[in-house]
């Protein structure tokens, strides 16, 4: 065998190799994508919900409400519409019928969260417990919701591009400014706005970039 | 080149007749990485003729690889082809035959 077809027998087989992971820097990337429109759809409730606290102000912070709002909306937009465009290629992963089976244990931990979640502020709603708190436990539903991914991720099974170790660190990132809710109460939602919104435009934006390793390495687990 | 082999390239071309021909092959592998590529867009990556590559979009369509749309794009008709679950799955399948297939080859270089 000539050594030009050697070549060309080894270009097939990167080409191969590609086609194997890709579906995986695919889900990587639509994972980011979703933390990414999660914090979006959260800016943009936080920027109406203060659009309309400040409607007493002046019109240029209104319109530069008006303006973010857009921006931020038509950001979703075009996430919701990659997400759709590769839906044909990620969801026939044989990684993807085996998470399905795992999924449940994401659904689990974030109800168990939502419902303790919602008793509390509705607590603190109802006066019981002083809702100078509520930051504190918005704070604390969205870091142990992250250490519960971390937890269902950890029983599927390895895949290429999984993401496993990141939802931890998160996870312990916002668990870590509790503290500070704490210490400075009268920052609570600073503190809370900071640490999961920002945060979650860093994970989603982290997750999107490294994604580019799984093609790389082919094999970049965990 | 040993018989087994020429036997393994015999069940890669019986495994899946429609990606044995290189060119839809080359189309499937361009729509997984793309999801959906307009007529001319492949034309040009491929360079094939209109009618070549319609009657290839064709045979892929009837096996349910690909859907091919109809419309209009900023005034002028477009035709565009996106790959189907049931495409992906077998162009992933088949191009883990063929590794299979392209390492045993190596291993015999």
């Amino acid at each position: 065998m000539e050594e030009k077809d050697i070549v060309k027998v080894r270009k097939l087989l990167q080409i191969a190799d590609i086609l194997d992971v890709y579906g995986y820097y695919l889900l990587r990337r639509g994972i980011g994508s979703f933390y990414i429109g999660i914090a979006a759809t959260v800016s943009l409730g936080l920027i109406f919900f203060f659009s309309l606290k400040a409607s007493g102000s002046t019109f240029i912070i209104l319109a530069t409400y008006v303006l973010f709002s857009v921006f931020i909306f038509a950001m979703i937009m075009i996430l919701g519409k990659q997400l759709l465009e590769i839906q044909p290629i990620y969801l026939t992963l044989p990684a993807q019928k085996e998470r399905r089976k795992y999924r449940k244990y994401y659904g689990y931990s974030w109800i168990l969260l939502s419902t303790v979640y919602l008793i509390l502020i509705f607590m603190t709603t109802v006066h019981v417990i002083s809702s100078q708190y509520s930051p504190l436990f918005t704070e604390a539903f969205i870091g142990f919701g992250q250490l519960g991914n971390y937890m269902a991720s950890s029983k599927s099974p390895k895949y290429p591009g999984k993401v496993l170790k990141e939802y931890l660190v998160f996870g312990i990132a916002i668990l870590l400014a509790c503290p500070m809710i704490v210490i400075w109460p009268e920052y609570g939602w600073f503190i809370v706005t900071a640490f999961c919104v920002l945060g979650s435009y860093i994970f989603g934006v982290y997750i999107i970039v490294t994604a580019n390793r799984v093609l790389r390495k082919g094999q970049m687990n965990e | 080149m040993n018989e087994e082999l020429l036997k393994s390239l015999a069940r890669l071309s019986k495994v899946d007749k429609v990606l044995s021909s290189p060119t839809r092959l080359a189309i499937m592998i361009l729509l997984y990485l793309k999801t959906a590529m307009k007529f001319t867009e492949l034309q040009n990556a491929l360079g094939l003729t209109p009618g070549n590559l319609s009657s290839h979009l064709k045979k892929l369509e009837n096996v349910r690889y690909i859907v091919v749309k109809k419309g209009f794009l900023e005034l002028r008709p477009t035709t565009i082809a996106k790959i189907t679950p049931e495409g992906a799955i077998a162009v992933r399948n088949f191009m883990k035959n063929m590794k299979d297939v392209l390492k045993m080859f190596l291993e015999q270089a």
